[in-house]
């Protein structure tokens, strides 16, 4: 599984950057902008925070990059400083604990099969844009970036029964929403027919 | 066409078949009045002192395709890239210690030059062709210094005075 970040990154572009170049950090920028964006898009779900969230990772990239010391790849390095950052907003806008208490509710296929209209990017956007932030940045991190149950559940300080049990469910209602919207849309046709 | 609508997806495979999303806005004009502040590198007095034993870790030339690698592609990655090979080359010296007042009046002067491209190249709203002629006019000025210390080196390592060195090739 690839994650859209993964671009490699020259170590002369990052030496540039620490010693403060305009350019090469504009350069980075550039690399990493869609990636940072949609991901912040994809967990918070709005337009404006996912745009501050671009704004406060590159910030953060800005002054942290001195700390960076290669361990892992840039990329990986980069993204967990998005991630972060859109947690934190979520946990922000949700204090205390707006993640379902049902963390121990049975495991079902966790690669579940979504329907044909999966296909179709608005329908899975807006089916997406349904679900509870925290299940679809469970579904995100896990199914597209490629975090393991036991990292997601480090982000958010849960268990990995939980980050299991939101991959599953979040699946199953994702299937149910996209039937049921193609289902919406098919009448809406038929009623304007 | 492939018929798609009995096809069923992986939700993994489905999510990841989503398009990059762009800003409604690029962050880059707020951003780049936020970058950090740039390392003050005065590198050349140093450099134009360089130990003998630079000579056995750079090429007789400094401009030969083996250190800067194609040089016929003026993208701006590539001028870049080519102006970061040649300050290594320079930063390299660091540890050796000027005499030479002469060579450092000339290297300060180099680096002066270095600076003022660095100025304009920061001061953004730039278009990319002005920002491939300030690159590529910044690798200019540092193969022009690297090609003089790597001179002053041969002639110096043959037994010829410092001063008689910078007149002849300055």
């Amino acid at each position: 599984m690839t994650s859209p970040f993964a671009i490699e990154v020259p170590s002369s572009l990052l030496t540039r950057a620490r010693n403060g170049e305009a350019a090469a950090f504009e350069q980075l920028y550039r690399w990493f902008e869609r990636p940072v964006y949609t991901l912040a898009l994809r967990l918070c779900g709005q337009r404006e925070e996912a745009q501050d969230i671009l704004q406060e990772t590159m910030l953060k990239l800005f002054g942290k990059i001195s700390e960076f010391r290669g361990d892992s790849p840039f990329w990986a390095w980069l993204r967990q400083i998005a991630v972060n950052e859109s947690l934190m907003r979520i946990r922000k806008r949700h204090p205390g604990n707006e993640i379902d208490l049902d963390e121990e509710s049975d495991f079902l296929e966790a690669d579940i099969l979504l329907p044909p209209q999966a296909a179709d990017t608005q329908l899975l956007i807006s089916a997406m844009n349904q679900l509870s932030e925290t299940t679809r940045s469970v579904l995100w991190l896990y199914h597209v970036e490629g975090y393991t149950h036991d990292e997601i559940a480090g982000l958010m300080d849960k268990t990995i029964s939980f980050s299991k049990s939101q991959c599953a469910r979040g699946a199953k209602k994702l299937r149910e929403l996209l039937n049921t919207e193609h289902y919406n849309i098919k009448q809406e046709v038929l009623s304007h027919g | 066409m492939a018929d798609i609508s009995s096809q069923h997806f992986g939700i993994s495979q489905a999510l990841r078949d989503l398009p990059q999303e762009a800003p409604m806005q690029s962050a880059w004009p707020i951003l780049a009045q936020h970058i950090p502040a740039k390392k003050n590198r005065r590198y050349f007095p140093m450099a134009l002192v360089a130990s003998v034993a630079l000579l056995a870790i750079i090429p007789m030339s400094l401009h030969s395709p083996q250190i800067i690698k194609d040089q016929n592609d003026t993208s701006l990655q590539s001028v870049m890239q080519q102006s970061w090979q040649l300050e290594n080359i320079l930063i390299a010296t660091r540890n050796s210690t000027s005499g030479n007042a002469s060579a450092e009046v000339i290297s300060l002067a180099l680096e002066d030059r270095i600076h003022e491209i660095d100025s304009e190249l920061d001061a953004g709203s730039l278009t990319a062709t002005q920002q491939l002629g300030l690159w590529q006019q910044r690798v200019s000025i540092l193969q022009e210094a690297t090609g003089l210390y790597s001179s002053q080196r041969y002639q110096q390592a043959e037994g010829r005075p410092y001063e008689i060195a910078l007149v002849e090739s300055f």
